[in-house]
């Protein structure tokens, strides 16, 4: 109960500080960090390096890759910071022993560990499980609808995302970083930013709509 | 084929992590169903990741990776060779009983409906009450006759249904397998089984909800009498 206590408060916390925390620059200074903060190509590579041979090295390098980003992502979900280097470090566990399940042709190396860094602060910080899907048993048999992500080279694309998202608006970043960072449903964005839900679904809708968009005209240029 | 699917931002705060344990059950039922769904599901989560990939680095503690090495030699090492025709080891069994959709939904979903402790609740309807992590949600399966009607209800808050077997029209509208229903709370809801076969249901709903028919609060399955 303690601890639960520490974590309210330590969220408030936070989110006091994250709302006179300016948000992320625009233009080059933006796009530096974004690129800054890439993962390497590598990390597929390292995933199924762990994988199939255990190959210890290999996971030291998706370690110093992942692990102070998942840190940061526990820190910014309201987590302090014993708790958020200690969710990192389960989440790094569960990167380890969960690998062989890792299929890079439905998912980028760093969309499979958010998935799990995701699942571990649900479990933690909000005490709730996460219902995880089973698609094999139902819908392997039937066709897939096209998606810009179902290749493999469209797949390397999702590597690129992060060059897109400095063309969102502060706006659109803002929103997107509350749902991702914060762990905020639609209604509690809305209520933080004293917005109407109805703008708030829009304005995501948008931004993510945008980072899609952006992707698929890349995907053409390089196939022309 | 699926006529009726969440909303985007239902999809967006599952895939974020933010949606409320008992709605995720609903989204993660549908989507197991709809390849569509699970597609944007992932479209999101490709976005989560870059997010994560981007942030700034926080220093680990100086021997953070030697712990989790540790830990995971240890984990390694726990699985006696008695134990390993048994499945994962007792940690990693846990885990999967949790992230697993609830064991009546498997059941109903692999066609054995048998298995389930179904409760009468008047001529028309059984139920069952599945376990969720927050006790403001209910999460039930219900199993209307074919044929029958649901007694008129109205709706406080968010009330989801999932369509597991069967079909129902509710209004104007056919709901089959997997299709996604969110109801309105403006609307009354009178949903009604196809005649053919019985219909299952997952529906998940805030409690507190408002009846609009005397006969309605008598047999109403989601009145605690």
């Amino acid at each position: 109960m303690a601890t639960l206590q520490t974590l309210n408060c330590s969220a408030k916390l936070f989110y006091r500080r994250s709302s006179v925390r300016p948000l992320p620059l625009r233009g080059d200074a933006a796009r530096q960090g974004w690129r800054r903060s890439v993962t390497s190509p590598d990390a597929e590579r390292l995933l199924i390096a762990v994988a199939q041979h255990r190959d210890d090295q290999a996971f030291a390098n998706l370690f110093s890759e992942f692990a102070p980003r998942i840190k940061a992502f526990m820190l910014k979900g309201g987590a302090d910071g014993a708790v958020a280097e200690e969710l990192a470090q389960e989440t790094m566990v569960q990167v380890w022993r969960r690998a062989s399940s890792y299929d890079p042709v439905k998912a980028s190396a760093s969309t499979w560990i958010f998935t799990i860094a995701r699942n571990k602060r649900i479990d933690r910080l909000r005490r709730e499980s996460r219902p995880t899907l089973d698609p094999e048993l139902y819908v392997s048999s039937q066709p897939q609808p096209t998606s810009p992500f179902d290749t493999v080279e469209a797949h390397q694309k999702k590597a690129l995302l992060h060059q897109f998202v400095a063309h969102l608006s502060t706006e659109q970043i803002e929103v997107v970083e509350k749902a991702f960072y914060q762990d905020k449903p639609h209604s509690a964005i809305a209520e933080d930013l004293d917005l109407p839900l109805g703008t708030v679904k829009s304005r995501i809708r948008l931004a993510l709509g945008r980072l899609r968009m952006l992707i698929e005209k890349q995907g053409m240029e390089e196939n022309s | 084929m699926i006529h009726h699917r969440p909303p985007h931002d239902i999809l967006v705060d599952y895939a974020t992590g933010a949606l409320a344990q008992p709605l995720a059950i609903a989204v993660a039922t549908h989507a197991e169903l709809c390849p569509e769904s699970l597609a944007e599901i992932a479209d999101i989560e490709a976005v989560g990741g870059v997010m994560l990939a981007s942030l700034e680095p926080v220093k680990m503690s100086e021997n953070a990776l030697d712990r989790v090495m540790a830990l995971v030699g240890e984990m390694d090492n726990r699985i006696p060779d008695t134990e390993i025709d048994a499945g994962p080891d007792i940690s990693m069994r846990d885990e999967i009983r949790k992230s697993a959709l609830p064991p009546a939904i498997r059941a109903t979903l692999d066609g054995k409906t048998d298995t389930i402790a179904w409760q009468r609740r008047g001529p028309v309807i059984e139920s069952t009450v599945l376990d969720c992590d927050l006790d403001n949600y209910e999460v039930r399966l219900f199993r209307i006759k074919a044929g029958k009607t649901v007694p008129q209800h109205t709706h406080e808050g968010l009330e989801i249904t999932v369509c597991l077997t069967g079909g129902y029209t509710d209004g104007r509208d056919r709901y089959a397998r997997g299709d996604f229903q969110v109801a309105d709370p403006m609307v009354n809801h009178q949903p009604v089984a196809d005649n053919d076969e019985h219909c299952i249901v997952l529906t998940v709903f805030e409690k507190d909800i408002r009846l609009t028919s005397p006969l309605g609060r008598l047999i109403n399955p989601f009145v605690r009498l």
